[in-house]
Order: structure tokens, then C-alpha cells, then sequence
């Protein structure tokens, strides 16, 4: 059997379960069985009993990713409790296997021990569903000794370890649904906050949403996910040999196929945890990796699918393949995100779009958005337009040293002891009911701003400013199919319902009237203009066609336009003009000659 | 009374050819406008008028081409190129016609005979028509299809939405040019002597003067 047949075989049996793995003996940091010790397991040991696991947390991903976020806890925005541990804090916290390797990770448990600042047993606590550990007084665990047994070696049902899988990802990424109950939605998730996508095999009419026309929405939520794709399809460890392809300009010009193939084995002991990925809008920790995934036109060609489209190559080259493809979000997502008031339980004040009322209520109408057409510079030098959710957000910085203000230096002036400062009150509580409601919890008033930057200077925030940011989120899941997808040409080229004459409400409110600007180093441009409506409100207004597209219908020609019909109402004016002079001087002379012939010599007058 | 003079003018193709264009030119202006205003005219669609408009694009070309091999060939192009002697006083009694003698019932100025079919000012404005605005139509037409796949190139004249505008105000051009053109065929012996001479080559000038080489 080959190894790539192999691990295509490998892959699609272990994803249900595990029962290739095979028994494992749960280790301590100090290499001793678990069932001696009672200790804190270690996964890198335990898993590295068998796989590199210094070469995997030195070739991964996700080690680095919210790392900051731990240092300074509290951060808005944090990502620190989705650390995977490793890398600069694995003295602290371990590089934990099981967050996706494990079949029930519980990441909640998990979360909780990183709180208590217990990150020693954090890989322990992710072990919690299995029931083999229980928590214990002081953020210590306790292992269930009957079920370790003697040497602590455990088979694939008392620890079912798996590739891992889709709802792996989904646990730190956003929405995840592939089993049959009813799709439910979870907001906080990170990613579908964000984006509102969700990757899902259901049909949305068999969710239990309450979408506007559910009846009608008889297509999965992403097809990838219909077809049984997962995520790692796509994002596959980058020297998995079942999908590992070498970029065109790392490799000679005259390879098309390189033949050279890691075997199976060697895959398993060194699986590279470097995922493929494609161009973030905005800058990550891994953007080195940028590029390595297969875009869509990789494993799909439009030639063959698309011949109904006029001016293939035009659209093929002007548009991302999700830029018709995810032509609408089903979901909610996150439209503005105020971090310069939180709740004194520490929580921005969010809006979305998408959902009518509340979005936290489940029987709110959830009527979905239509993607914003961005430009995005793409790595050959040209642009393509990509559909994006744009989220506007407000944060205090520190002028002088750049830095954001965090949670707990924010609290102590906004909320010191858990209840609203009396100051903040006095300006803001109109209604004076002691508490601000979310309509209150704005700062516009420059009283309440300059309140702010008071506090914030006496601890420490030596230039407090309140930064605003437009942060793009491209929109890559949630793809539609071909029937689904937009073929409808005047969704551009009619001005009367052309997407790309947007105006979108960003914000009901703003604070310090400050104007968002794009993160540093985002790839894509914005066309439009952010504008104060009447209402007050912030909006992104699109006028016509994105910066250098020519969209038949809807980029304005206005001097052509008027130059051309002035020369025609003037062709038109001239010769009719012309015309009626020469019918009105024909008459006369006609006339006159018949006065001249009615006179002739010798007639009666 | 004189005896009527009837002056084969037109071949058979050059008359197909002139319809032909008439026809395609027509057509390109009306599926130009639903595709640059759509609603304006709802004609057969956006998606359709797109393809009927870039595919009679090539068909004009090409009937262009055929023209120009025809009257290059034939020698008939002479009929088109101004004569330099006299050019300015034939063209300033011509427009002196337009503009007064028409309306006083003077003779037209210049007789139309099968060697000298057009006046100096027809001349002027089909060689103004034939080598600057057709041809500026063809190029910005023809950037603004290719315009992804030279993207540069189209970048040095303004972006395709200066080639696009470009190509919007050639085609009122067009227009016009159509309208005034239509209304002086009017200016024959009869209103409709022009347009049959283009249908069945024989023009009518009306009553032959004395002294005519019959």
C-alpha cells in the first residue's frame, strides 16, 4: 500500500474514533506513569513517547497564537484562554495534544484551570469528560485511579484520540454543526462572531434558527461540509503527504509533479503542525504559511462550470470564486464592538448585523447579511474583489507607547468594586436608574470622554486615545453551490440593485466621533467612504464600482454621460429645427408662386 | 419639360455593406446602452445584450475591413478622400446651401454625378468618421475587453473607466452623427430620393438642366 493511500486510509478511519491507536501510558512531566504519581499529566511526554512532539510544538501553528493575550490578562479581545499552551509559556503551560486530539476535549474545564491560574493542569483538566480526573479542592485534579489501573496504560476507549477533526477546530474558530440534531448558534464562538459562518452539513430549513424564509433555504450551510469535507481538508498539516503540494515557486520550473512522498510512519512521528492557509486580511502569527492552502480554482475549474458566464476570463479574474459563491450569511455577525465602556462584569458593547432585535434571543428574525465586495491585492500583484464582514471597533490605547489599555486597568476607573463609578454615572445615567444601559454605555458625550481619560491617566495610561478600527473578516466558508450562488448579473451591473452601491451601518453610535481606519498591513482597499448619517449613526457608503473595476451599469460615466446627450439633444434640435425651416420656407414659395401664376397678363383681377 | 436624370450611384454591395453597418451600428448603440444604463432600454437583458454587443462588435470590424478592401480595390475610395484643390470655397458654397440657399430653393450647388457622389463636406465628415471615431471606438472597445489581460497597458491611457467613458461619449458620437446623417438625406430631389438611391442604387435628381450630357 502506498503512503499516500495509506494515510488517506489512516485518516478516514481514525476520524470516527481511534481504535487504530494504540494503548498509551499516561506520563508526568517527569516521565512516570500518571498512575504513580497522581501528577499533572504531560502530554509531552505522554505523546511523546512515540511522536516528536519538540518537533511538533516547534512547527506549529498555534503555539504562539494568543500568547500575548496570556501575559497580560485581561486584554480585550483575549485569546488567551484558547492558548494551546507551549512554546514561550510551556514552562507554565504545556503544549496540550488533547484540545485536538482528544474526542471529548473539555475546553470549558480547561478554561476554568487557566483562570485559577493552575496552568500545570490544564492538559489534565482537558481529560475532564472522559471521567478519568475530577476536579479537586484548590485547582488541583484527581485521577480516578480504578480506571488508570496499574501502569496507567489506557486503550483507545478509555482515551479515544483522534486526527483531529472539524469540531477540533470549531472549539477555538468558530461555529462547527456536522450531527443531526438542529443546528443552534453560539455567538461567542470566535470566528462566527466575526463572520456569522458556519460550517455545517444541515440544511439551514432543518436548523433551529428562526431565519427569515427558512422554508425556502433548502441548501447546506457550506457545501465543503455536504461533501464531507472537514477543515483539516483544506488546512492539512503542512507535510501530510496526502495532501501536500509544493508551491510553484519553491519548486524548479520544470517540475510539475514531485514524486518524493514522506512515508506513513515518518508522517506520524513528525507531523508538521504548520496548517496550510490561505492570505488573512490582517496580519496573524503564521502569515509565513500564507498561501500554502489550495484555493478554490486548486482543486475546482471554473472553465468547465462557467461557460454560461459572458466575459469568463473578465469575471474570473476580477472576482474571488466566493465572491458569488458565499453571496449571502445566514447567520449573525458582529457589526461594531465598543471596548471603551465594558459592563463592569467586563463585556464590550457589541451590534450586529443580520438579526432583527436582540441576538441573543432565539426567536429574534434572523434575516442574514449580504457580504461587503472588498478589493483585495492578491499575491500576483493584481486585485479581486472578496467578500467580507467589516466590524468596526473601539479601543483605549496609550498614545506614548502604543499599547492597548487593558481589561483590569479599564475596570478600576469604569467599575471599581464591581459597580459603576459614580463619576461615570453622573454623566452618562440620563435616566438616572443607577446603571448604564447598553443605549447609555456610549461615549459620545466629550464630558464622559475626558471623565475617561482622567481615570485612565491615573493608572497609568500616560496618553489615553481612543483608537477605532475597521477590521475586515474575509468570508471563505459558509460556500454556496453553483445554483445557489449569485448568477444574476444585475446584483452588479444594475445600479438599482447592484451590491457593490452599498450603504452599510456600522455603528448606531460612535465614540468620540472617532472614524475608523483599516488595521496596519491589511491586503485589502476601501472603495468607499465612512460618513455620519443623520441619525448619527456611522456608514460605509460604496458608490458604484470598486476602485479600478470597470462594472458595465454600475460604474458612473456622468461627463460622458451629459457631453453625449448634449451633442444628441443637439443633432435632434439642429435638424429639427433645420427641417421645420425648410418645410415652413417651402410653403412660403410655394404660395408665392401660385400668387405669381393666379396674376397672369390679360386675366380679370 | 426636362426629362428626369437618374444616376446609378450604388452598387449592390455597397449598398448591403451600408445597411449592414446602418444595421450593426443601431443595434451596438442600443445593446451599449442597456448594457452602460440598464432599465434604459429593456431590450433582450443584460447578460444577452452583452454577448450581442461584443459579437456584432467583431461582425462591424470585420464589414469594416471588407469595406475598406472593396473601396481601396475597386478605387471607389477616391470618392472619399476631399479634394484639395477648391476644398474651401466647394465647402463653404456647400454649408452656404445648408444654411440659406436650401430654404431659398437654390439648386444644390454641387451636381451629384457616379464619380463624384459626395460633396466636400460628406467627405470631411466620413473621413473624419471612418479613420478617427471608428477606429478610437474599435481600440477603446477592444481595451476595455481585454482590459484584465493587459491591465497595464489600459492603466497608461487612464484606467478603464477613463477608455470606458471614452467609448460611452464616441458612441453619442455615433448617435448624432446617425441622426444629422438621416436628416440630410432628406436634402435630395425628393425627402426620400437618397434613401431609395441606397436601396436601389438609382438616385433621382429630379429634371435634367439643358446642356446635360444625357
Amino acid at each position: 500500500m502506498s503512503a499516500l493511500t495509506s494515510v488517506l486510509w489512516a485518516s478516514t478511519v481514525l476520524a470516527a474514533g481511534s481504535p487504530m491507536h494504540p494503548p498509551v501510558t499516561l506520563l508526568d512531566v517527569l516521565e512516570q506513569p500518571i498512575a504513580g504519581s497522581q501528577a499533572p499529566v504531560s502530554t509531552m511526554r505522554t505523546c511523546g513517547a512515540c511522536h516528536d512532539t519538540d518537533y511538533i510544538e516547534n512547527h506549529s501553528s498555534h503555539v504562539g497564537v494568543g500568547l500575548e493575550d496570556c501575559a497580560v490578562k485581561g486584554t480585550p479581545g483575549a485569546a488567551g484562554l484558547r492558548h494551546v499552551g507551549g512554546g514561550a509559556a510551556a514552562a507554565e503551560v504545556e503544549l496540550d495534544c488533547f484540545i485536538c486530539h482528544l474526542e471529548d476535549a473539555d475546553m470549558d474545564a480547561r478554561r476554568q484551570v487557566l483562570l485559577e491560574g493552575q496552568g500545570a493542569w490544564a492538559s489534565t483538566a482537558t481529560l475532564a469528560a472522559t471521567g478519568l480526573v475530577t476536579p479537586g479542592p484548590e485547582g488541583v485534579w484527581t485521577w480516578e485511579m480504578e480506571l488508570l489501573g496499574e501502569d496507567g496504560t489506557l486503550d483507545s476507549e478509555q482515551l479515544p484520540l483522534q486526527p483531529a477533526s472539524s469540531e477540533s477546530c470549531g472549539a477555538c474558530h468558530g461555529s462547527v454543526w456536522l450531527h443531526d440534531a438542529p443546528l443552534e448558534l453560539d455567538l461567542e464562538a470566535p470566528c462566527s462572531s466575526s463572520t456569522g459562518q458556519i460550517f455545517s452539513d444541515q440544511r439551514l430549513s432543518a436548523s433551529a434558527l428562526n431565519l427569515a424564509g427558512k422554508q425556502e433555504l433548502n441548501h447546506p450551510w457550506d457545501v465543503h461540509a455536504e461533501s464531507l469535507m472537514g477543515c483539516s481538508s483544506c488546512h492539512h498539516a503542512a507535510n501530510n503527504p496526502a495532501f501536500f503540494f509544493e508551491a510553484d515557486a519553491k519548486k524548479p520550473a520544470h517540475l510539475r509533479f514531485d514524486g518524493r512522498r514522506l512515508d506513513l510512519g515518518e508522517y506520524l512521528a513528525r507531523p508538521n503542525h504548520q496548517l496550510a492557509k490561505g492570505h488573512a486580511t490582517q496580519t496573524m502569527s503564521d502569515d509565513r504559511l500564507d498561501g500554502s492552502m489550495r484555493r478554490c480554482e486548486d482543486c475546482h475549474d471554473p472553465k468547465t462550470s462557467h461557460g454560461w458566464l459572458p466575459h469568463r476570463s473578465a469575471h474570473l479574474k476580477a472576482l474571488a470564486c466566493e465572491a458569488c459563491h458565499v453571496p449571502m450569511v445566514h447567520a449573525p455577525a458582529r457589526a461594531s464592538l465598543d471596548w471603551t465602556l465594558p459592563t463592569p462584569t467586563g463585556e464590550p458593547r457589541q451590534t450586529w448585523r443580520g438579526v432583527q432585535g436582540d441576538s441573543q434571543d432565539p426567536a429574534s428574525l434572523i434575516e442574514g447579511f449580504q457580504p461587503l465586495l472588498l478589493t483585495r491585492k492578491i499575491p500576483n500583484g493584481s486585485a479581486r474583489l472578496f467578500p467580507y464582514n467589516v466590524t468596526a471597533v473601539w479601543t483605549w490605547r496609550d498614545r506614548v507607547s502604543g499599547e492597548l489599555v487593558n481589561l483590569e486597568a479599564l475596570l478600576a476607573v469604569t467599575a471599581p468594586g464591581g459597580r459603576w463609578a459614580e463619576g461615570l454615572l453622573a454623566v452618562l445615567d440620563h435616566n438616572e436608574d443607577g446603571r448604564l444601559s447598553d443605549d447609555e454605555r456610549v461615549l459620545a458625550d466629550e464630558r464622559a470622554v475626558d471623565w475617561m481619560m482622567q481615570g485612565l491617566r491615573t493608572q497609568g495610561v500616560e496618553q489615553p486615545w481612543i483608537h477605532a478600527e475597521l477590521r475586515p473578516y474575509g468570508l471563505h466558508h459558509g460556500v454556496m453551490s453553483g445554483d445557489m450562488a449569485t448568477r444574476d448579473c444585475a446584483l452588479c451591473h444594475d445600479p438599482d440593485h447592484s451590491q457593490l452601491e452599498r450603504d452599510l451601518m456600522l455603528a448606531e453610535h460612535s465614540p468620540a466621533a472617532a472614524l475608523p481606519v483599516l488595521p496596519p498591513g491589511a491586503n485589502v482597499a476601501l472603495d468607499g467612504e465612512l460618513r455620519w448619517g443623520d441619525d448619527g449613526a456611522l456608514h460605509y457608503l460604496v458608490e458604484g464600482a470598486a476602485h479600478g473595476f470597470y462594472v458595465p451599469g454600475s460604474t458612473p460615466a456622468p461627463w460622458s454621460k451629459w457631453l453625449g446627450l448634449l451633442v444628441v439633444i443637439g443633432a435632434l434640435v439642429g435638424t429639427g429645427g433645420h427641417g421645420l425651416l425648410r418645410v415652413i420656407s417651402a410653403r412660403r414659395r410655394s404660395e408665392r408662386r401660385r400668387g405669381t401664376s393666379s396674376i397672369e397678363p390679360g386675366s380679370a383681377p | 419639360m426636362s426629362p428626369r436624370k437618374s444616376l446609378y450611384l450604388y452598387t449592390p454591395y455597397e449598398r448591403i455593406w451600408h445597411w449592414g453597418q446602418a444595421l450593426g451600428i443601431l443595434v451596438l448603440l442600443l445593446t451599449g446602452l442597456e448594457i452602460a444604463v440598464p432599465g434604459t432600454i429593456p431590450l433582450m437583458g443584460f447578460h444577452r445584450a452583452v454577448w450581442v454587443h461584443n459579437g456584432l462588435a467583431i461582425v462591424l470590424i470585420a464589414n469594416a475591413f471588407l469595406g475598406l478592401f472593396y473601396y481601396v480595390t475597386t478605387g471607389t475610395v477616391r470618392q472619399l478622400l476631399p479634394e484639395p484643390r477648391d476644398f474651401i470655397t466647394l465647402s463653404i458654397r456647400q454649408a452656404r446651401y445648408y444654411l440659406w440657399g436650401i430654404f431659398r430653393g437654390e439648386p444644390h450647388p454641387l451636381e451629384k454625378s457616379a464619380e463624384a457622389r459626395l460633396n466636400p463636406l460628406q467627405r470631411a465628415t466620413y473621413l473624419g468618421i471612418m479613420n478617427v471615431l471608428l477606429p478610437l471606438q474599435v481600440i477603446s472597445g477592444l481595451a476595455m475587453w481585454c482590459t484584465l489581460c493587459r491591465p497595464q497597458l489600459v492603466a497608461h491611457f487612464g484606467g478603464l473607466t477613463v477608455i470606458a467613458q471614452a467609448h460611452a461619449l464616441i458612441a453619442w458620437l455615433f448617435a448624432a452623427f446617425i441622426i444629422v446623417h438621416v436628416y440630410l438625406t432628406t436634402t435630395g430631389h425628393t425627402p426620400l430620393s437618397s434613401i431609395k438611391a441606397m436601396i436601389l442604387g438609382w438616385e433621382d435628381l429630379g429634371p435634367s438642366h439643358p446642356g446635360d450630357a444625357e
